[in-house]
């Protein structure tokens, strides 16, 4: 039988069928394996497992007595079936081998800086990450877009974490629509009704309250953060933006985080969010801050930033963002000065100004 | 399609395979059930469905979107399957086939 010792980790390989014939020989040389290594964590992988018994349950049992936190992994979906009726997937960690594809002869439709994006067939796409991401945290992702879609928020229905070859990706439904940015510059005449739903849709977000303890809190994010640049901040800044961040209300609603018009689809006329790896929750001044940054921020950091990204001029970006802005809040135009001044604050002390120091050092 | 009012509920039996293919149509059809009114719950059996994709699971969204109680019968292994996966057993109550 194939083990491996790695990090005192030991994970064994199960072949095979688990049955009433094959559990005692196989729980006997389960039980030497473990007896001659020093280990301080049991994984029992399943790959190669097709068939798992009632008799191959009990020497999992009886295994999970001595070490109570061993974990099964790569389990098929048909012994996978086994241990979730049998209500072991209650009782300990099993996870399910992440479904194969092929990408090598897909279409590709979509190029970013940390994936790339194909369409698997006429329905689904796959966005495979191009550095080994952390499992863990793709699926942790995936779940809350998952929550966020249940609560409401329209988003692009997300399926399973796939591997493409030796890298990980994640199934998406294909939107067969275009951006919210095509769609603004390619009909004019409905700017107005396209910004209107921008607007909706930014309230919708911003007023679903999501509860998951594994959802971040932006503003925890924004301490770090400004804890990282206090080296080369003046201090009165520093204490400023604490003072700022401290008194913000804590909110329990979602923040997106990217919430720019590349980052939304319209599709039947209704608008959906994709990228969810910024969400969120927090104060919706956060999600404003965020918005304020690609169309305005970054461009006066750096000159040409919305040609380049957006293929728009920096004045429409900033007209775009004012329109928006205007019909998100009714404000007079001494709050309007004021909240510009807070995100430019919150956005530049935080984020846009960190990247630039830290270059620059 | 086949539907029937029974004690209020309006149940649909969709058929085969729901992809981006027979989507529309089979909503269309679904619209043209639902405008008839009279009814407080809406039921998909889906007892004779063997595969739905993303288009077929945007008609069960906007459907519980107009609809509150709205839920799913008779759904085989394979199609719940697809539904636990994209987090729909959350969204919608979904009873599984009984083997």
């Amino acid at each position: 039988m194939r083990y491996s010792l790695e990090n005192k980790v030991l994970t064994i390989y199960l072949q095979g069928e688990l049955n009433s014939y094959s559990a005692e020989p196989m729980g006997e040389e389960i039980d030497k394996i473990v007896a001659s290594n020093e280990f301080d964590h049991l994984i029992l992988d399943l790959e190669s497992l097709r068939y798992i018994s009632s008799a191959g349950l009990r020497i999992i049992l009886k295994l999970r007595q001595t070490y109570p936190d061993i974990e099964v992994i790569n389990a098929s979906l048909e012994v996978y079936d086994v241990f979730q009726m049998t209500g072991f997937t209650s009782m300990m960690s099993v996870k399910k081998a992440l479904r194969k594809v092929d990408v090598s002869k897909a279409e590709v439709i979509g190029d970013g800086f940390f994936s790339t994006v194909y369409r698997l067939d006429k329905d689904t796409i796959v966005k495979v990450f191009e550095r080994t991401s952390d499992e863990e945290q793709i699926e942790r992702e995936l779940r809350l877009a998952k929550e966020a879609f249940v609560l409401g928020v329209p988003t692009a229905i997300s399926y399973d974490i796939v591997k493409a070859g030796d890298k990980l990706g994640v199934c998406f439904e294909m939107l067969d629509c275009m951006s919210l940015k095509t769609a603004i510059l390619t009909n004019k005449g409905r700017c107005k009704e396209y910004l209107d739903k921008y607007v909706a849709l930014l309230k919708k977000i911003n007023t679903t309250e999501c509860f998951n303890p594994l959802i971040p809190d932006i503003k925890k994010y924004y301490f770090e953060k400004l804890e990282k640049i206090k080296p080369y901040l003046e201090d009165k800044y520093y204490q400023k933006l604490k003072t700022l961040l401290t008194n913000l209300e804590d909110r329990k609603t979602f923040v997106h985080g990217d919430c720019h018009f590349k980052n939304i689809m319209v599709q039947n006329d209704e608008l959906l969010l994709i990228d969810m790896d910024t969400l969120s929750v927090g104060h919706p001044i956060f999600e404003l801050a965020a918005i304020y940054a690609p169309y305005c921020a970054f461009n006066e950091d750096d000159p040409g930033n919305s040609e380049r990204f957006f293929g728009i001029s920096s004045e429409d970006a900033k007209k775009l963002y004012e329109t928006v802005m205007n019909t998100l809040i009714m404000m007079t135009k001494s709050s309007k000065i004021r909240l510009k001044s807070l995100l430019i604050f919150i956005w530049c002390g935080g984020i846009a100004r960190m990247s630039q120091i830290t270059t620059n050092v | 399609m086949e539907y029937n009012l029974e004690n209020q509920t309006l149940t649909f039996f969709l058929q085969g395979e729901i992809n981006s293919y027979n989507a529309e149509d089979i909503e269309k059809d679904i619209e043209k059930v639902l405008a008839k009114k009279g009814f407080k719950a809406v039921v998909l059996d889906l007892k004779d469905v063997c595969y739905i994709s993303s288009a077929g699971l945007r008609i069960i969204v906007k459907l519980k979107q107009q609809y509150h109680d709205t839920s799913l019968v008779n759904v085989s292994d394979s199609v719940y399957h697809v539904l636990e996966m994209v987090g729909f057993e959350n969204l919608v109550k979904i009873t599984k086939l009984n083997k």
